[in-house]
């Protein structure tokens, strides 16, 4: 069963097509992956999915709920991490989601418990506003799981975090998908789609220009080749699908004029790059 | 409407506005600059003393005791007769005790006492004579109606009593809570709206099960519970107050909740803090403007466009709440302004919201 759906999805903004004319679903349990560049549309797509602002045309629904015209039946069933850290500053950890559980109706038990999966115990007495940027994330993502929500949207979830604390947020997410939430997680960071995502849909433009497992979009539009570097330091591509090439390295293998050998598969980055002509950091 | 979800913005807001010493800074800056005039006009609250003539031929019990209360200054008169002239020109009323009123009162033979109650003095005036009065003789036997009282009043017209109406200290009084209410509403409920939407939180509670109505509603009433907090901090430094208090705490209530619905539609249209430092301010000095000019005559534009402002109306009827003197016939037409002023206002709140969803 699909818990997205979005069909002919499009929001126009002052004549601009921010989202035009999108078509996906995501599977339950499934980790989704939206990429893009900046000003591609992925913000303004999770805005609309849950329910913040309303579709030009199109229609789009998540767990089986209309986004314009079931918002409240909705809402309770989501989750949302917002791009930016926002959160009330002058309140504690504690103070931001017991808040959060109020508006729920949730039992203010669940508040420690949020707490305990983001590893924040300990510091859940002080205010916001002296957490570091790894801690705001991580209270963000115990607040967005306080009610435990059956869709989990991640808008940039690791955007300006240092590596090791990224790395920590990947694992978060990843344990969440082994629960069987559905996570859609919105990046420019192909590794983190790469390493997190079953499926992941490129957006460039307000338009989705390719929607696949990051393997087969690999496969599909990389070279499949390999990489040699001679003992003589000659650098050498062989392509796997060219009957020439493989003679060639059957030659070099048994004349031992190969010093090391690799796979080169074709990146998301480099496919991104083949089907639109720009990078995502651009 | 879900009040789960609204009281929970209300507490939060409540608890946050007092770390925000921006807003806390709104929130008691009536309280500094009241405690502040006090310093410099102490003499406002000796009005609080008054004085009452007393024709008492047997030196009874009630006139001893009313000589032992602090606010009360006895003027004694020699004659009956001269008693009527006496709280005319020099007190706020007068007892004319008859002979053998004690032992009367003893035997339950129920007295008369008569009771002269000059009308040109100011209506909180009258209504504390009136009160020690009562007090004072039913204190008497502590059985009911131990004396006739015969109410008789002294002199005065009712434009008299109108210019007389004016008191420094209800003058003072009536402006800070004014002030208060209209800092509350045009500064302090649009700035609980607009940092949400300043630094993103806005969007946390509209993804949440509240209703854009649900937040508006609990930013109206956390602005509403610290509306009437320093109100009844103001009235509380304000000793010896002796106004009426449903109807006070009916205007104020009014007044806040009209206030309030102006702050969230500046609140609405605002979208950082230092737009509402900048607009805020000057909607908030046009609704306190109406309290400043109370005790001076003004030109006719100036008096139409004051008129023009609900605030004027929550300024009389406080002025007369506060004194004593808010009968339905004087202040019902001021609180039948301010009732259409706030369920105009928050119609346009509503209007706003239906309009600005999505």
């Amino acid at each position: 069963m699909n818990a997205i759906e979005t069909e002919n999805l499009t929001r126009v903004f002052n004549g601009l097509r921010a989202v035009d004319g999108i078509t996906f679903a995501v599977e339950e349990g499934q980790i989704f992956g939206f990429l893009g560049p900046n000003g591609a549309g992925k913000t303004t797509t999770i805005r609309i999915l849950t329910g913040q602002l309303r579709p030009t045309a199109g229609q789009a629904r998540v767990i089986g709920c209309d986004v314009v015209n079931q918002r409240e039946r909705l809402k309770p069933q989501i989750g949302v991490v917002f791009e930016r850290q926002n959160l009330y500053e002058r309140l504690s950890g504690r103070e931001n989601l017991a808040f959060s559980a109020r508006l729920y109706g949730v039992d203010g038990r669940r508040v420690d418990e949020a707490l305990a999966h983001v590893e924040l115990q300990e510091r859940a007495g002080d205010l916001v506003q002296h957490y570091s940027n790894g801690m705001k994330q991580r209270l963000l993502i115990a607040r967005a799981l306080l009610h435990r929500p059956q869709v989990l949207f991640l808008d940039e979830p690791t955007k300006g975090l240092d590596p090791s604390v990224a790395r920590g947020i990947r694992r978060l997410i990843a344990g969440l998908a082994g629960q069987g939430m559905t996570v859609f997680l919105t990046t420019h960071y192909m590794e983190e789609a790469d390493h997190l995502c079953q499926r992941v849909a490129f957006l460039d433009q307000g338009r989705i220009v390719a929607l696949d497992a990051p393997e087969q979009l690999k496969v599909a539009h990389g070279q499949r080749c390999l990489k040699a570097t001679l003992n003589d330091g000659t650098h050498l591509s062989l392509s796997l699908d060219d009957p020439s090439d493989g003679r060639r390295l059957g030659e070099l293998a048994a004349t031992g004029r190969i010093l090391t050998l690799h796979s080169a598969e074709a990146t998301l980055e480099e496919v991104f790059i083949k089907l639109t002509g720009r990078r995502l950091l651009e | 409407m879900k009040w789960r979800v609204i009281l929970a913005i209300a507490r939060k807001d409540i608890v946050d506005a007092v770390k925000n010493l921006y807003i806390l800074g709104g929130i008691v800056m009536p309280i500094v600059i009241s405690l502040l005039l006090r310093l410099v006009f102490p003499s406002a609250d000796e009005s609080n003393v008054f004085t009452i003539a007393v024709h008492d031929p047997d030196g009874s019990r009630m006139v001893a005791e009313l000589r032992a209360l602090p606010q009360v200054e006895l003027l004694e008169v020699a004659s009956g007769d001269l008693l009527a002239k006496e709280v005319e020109e020099n007190a706020v009323g007068g007892l004319a005790v008859p002979s053998g009123f004690d032992a009367a009162v003893e035997a339950g033979e129920q007295p008369e006492l008569t009771v002269y109650l000059n009308q040109r003095r100011v209506g909180y005036e009258r209504l504390a004579f009136r009160r020690v009065v009562e007090q004072q003789v039913w204190a008497l036997t502590g059985r009911e109606f131990p004396a006739r009282i015969v109410w008789t009043d002294v002199a005065a017209s009712s434009e008299t009593r109108e210019r007389d109406e004016i008191n420094f200290n209800h003058y003072l009084l009536t402006m800070f809570l004014v002030m208060a209410l209209s800092t509350m509403g045009a500064f302090v409920v649009p700035l609980l709206l607009v940092e949400e939407k300043e630094k993103q939180t806005l969007q946390v509670l509209l993804v949440s099960p509240a209703t854009p109505a649900e937040v508006t509603a609990g930013k109206a009433l956390a602005g509403l519970f610290y509306s009437l907090l320093t109100a009844g901090v103001l009235i509380g430094m304000n000793r010896g107050w002796a106004g009426d208090w449903p109807v006070t705490i009916l205007v104020l209530l009014l007044g806040s909740l009209f206030l309030i619905a102006v702050g969230l539609l500046v609140g609405g249209l605002l979208r950082t803090t230092m737009q509402v430092n900048t607009w805020a301010s000057i909607v908030m000095l046009a609704l306190m403007s109406p309290s400043w000019f109370t005790i001076v005559s003004l030109p006719a534009p100036v008096d139409i466009a004051l008129h023009l402002t609900p605030t004027y109306y929550l300024t009389q009827a406080l002025g007369l709440a506060l004194a004593g003197e808010a009968s339905l016939a004087r202040v019902g037409g001021h609180l039948a302004i301010l009732l259409g002023s706030v369920i105009v206002a928050f119609a346009a709140v509503v209007w706003m919201l239906r309009r600005e969803e999505r």
